[in-house]
């Protein structure tokens, strides 16, 4: 646990208290997180439950990361947050405990949120029949190089990296050379 | 194999779609409604970047949100093209999910300018050293083309005016030495050299503020390619000039 850390953790909160501060702030943050350690869930619970939507928000966001039990309350009632995207990411960070249990509550999501996204996440956190790696998220959060961030240009070496796909089979982006790769980011709207 | 699939081998090309999700957010939910299901056949390669580290290097992480902006932050919708030699030759950012038979195009677009530039080989040492620099990463000594890829822009032979665009194109980071003859070339009779000048300036951005005249009439070219390559020129040059100007 680096020394001053709830500190730290407190000042990268006060950054969404207004809003979104955009997505390299929130990259650094997550990363920050990752690096900080379990130290930093109390202090996301209570950003989540008190903060203001953005807050919470980032807070659920970032918990996702931690599946920590001392976050469940909190997270639990988070699944009824009136902003469409804290509900989404609490419902996320629930199903790193394993799949969701079909309470009626999250029965009720299910069928009935207002928010159409946010029903095929819940069925998905339902139905989550994978073994939730939270530590592994956050080791990759840790590990990641922040000079990378928005690293990408044209005319330069792309940036190399390696993902894996639904089976765990490992795509490196450089084992395709001699080939022409079509990289696209989909937004995967369900 | 897919349609798709056959597409892309024609090609020699491989497709990576990255989402940035957890996989078990992807899995087909059996308690879904039929529309949940993926949009048409899922491609080979679908990779995820579960805590959106890629997307972040790629500059696309946390930009969108669907559903009517209520959706949680999802990366932006890209496309990035990756020649054979793992340099990144194209990359563009559309609103929506870029639909797989749109790519095709695109990568026959970025072949064609990849075949101008390698026309350009001759026993000239210099424009040689030039064309090997323009289809290599960019590094120190790049600049060193730029002139002569500027000068080519005045050949009579269509095909070397085409690929010294093409050329600037792809050098456009380090092309600033180029704009005025860039600009000379949108009055070219060849419409793929003015389209190409139009790009090449374009990809220059702010740093192409004396190409704005030029560009504005190019706005009122006879082939409406050219004219939409000039007003996405225009926006990245100056919004202002582009939006009173353009139409």
């Amino acid at each position: 646990m680096p020394a001053g850390g709830e500190q730290a953790v407190r000042a990268l909160l006060t950054q969404f208290d207004k809003g979104d501060p955009g997505w390299k702030v929130r990259m650094t943050s997550l990363v920050a997180l990752a690096k900080t350690g379990p130290v930093a869930v109390p202090i996301l619970v209570e950003a989540l439950k008190k903060g203001s939507a953005s807050s919470r928000e980032f807070a659920a966001q970032a918990l996702v990361l931690f599946a920590d039990p001392s976050a469940r309350p909190a997270l639990e009632q988070a699944v009824a947050d009136p902003v469409a995207g804290v509900r989404l990411y609490a419902i996320q960070a629930l199903s790193m405990f394993g799949p969701l249990p079909r309470t009626p509550r999250h029965e009720q999501i299910l069928k009935n949120d207002t928010i159409w996204g946010v029903r095929p996440m819940m069925a998905a956190a339902l139905e989550r029949a994978d073994r939730p790696n939270a530590e592994a998220l956050r080791k990759s959060l840790a590990e990641y190089d922040l000079h990378s961030l928005d690293s990408a240009r044209s005319s330069e070496m792309a940036p190399d990296f390696a993902l894996t796909d639904f089976n765990g089979k490992s795509y490196r982006l450089s084992q395709f050379r001699g080939k022409t790769v079509v990289l696209r980011f989909i937004l995967y709207d369900y | 194999l897919r349609e798709g699939d056959k597409e892309y081998q024609r090609r020699n090309a491989q497709p990576l779609l990255v989402i940035a999700q957890q996989p078990f957010q992807l899995k087909r939910p059996t308690t879904v409604y039929k529309e949940w299901a993926w949009p048409g056949e899922i491609p080979e390669a679908v990779v995820f970047d579960p805590v959106a580290t890629v997307s972040a290097t790629y500059g696309v992480a946390f930009q969108t949100r669907f559903r009517g902006n209520q959706g949680p932050l999802s990366s932006r919708p890209a496309i990035f093209i990756v020649d054979p030699e793992g340099v990144l030759r194209y990359a563009d950012s559309q609103p929506k999910d870029i639909r797989e038979d749109e790519i095709f195009p695109v990568l026959d677009e970025f072949e064609r300018q990849r075949k101008l530039i390698s026309a350009l080989w001759t026993s000239d040492a210099t424009r040689r050293e030039a064309v090997r620099m323009a289809l290599a990463p960019l590094s120190a000594e790049s600049k060193t083309a730029v002139p002569v890829f500027a000068k080519a822009l005045t050949e009579d032979a269509a095909e070397v005016r085409a690929g010294a665009a093409a050329a600037l194109y792809w050098m456009a980071p380090v092309a600033e030495a180029a704009i005025p003859a860039l600009q000379e070339a949108l009055q070219d009779r060849d419409r793929r050299v003015r389209w190409l000048s139009v790009a090449a300036l374009g990809r220059m951005g702010p740093r192409a503020p004396t190409a704005v005249p030029a560009l504005v009439r190019a706005l009122k070219d006879d082939n409406p390619g050219v004219r939409n390559a000039a007003k996405e020129a225009l926006n990245k040059i100056s919004p202002a000039a582009a939006n009173t100007k353009g139409r």
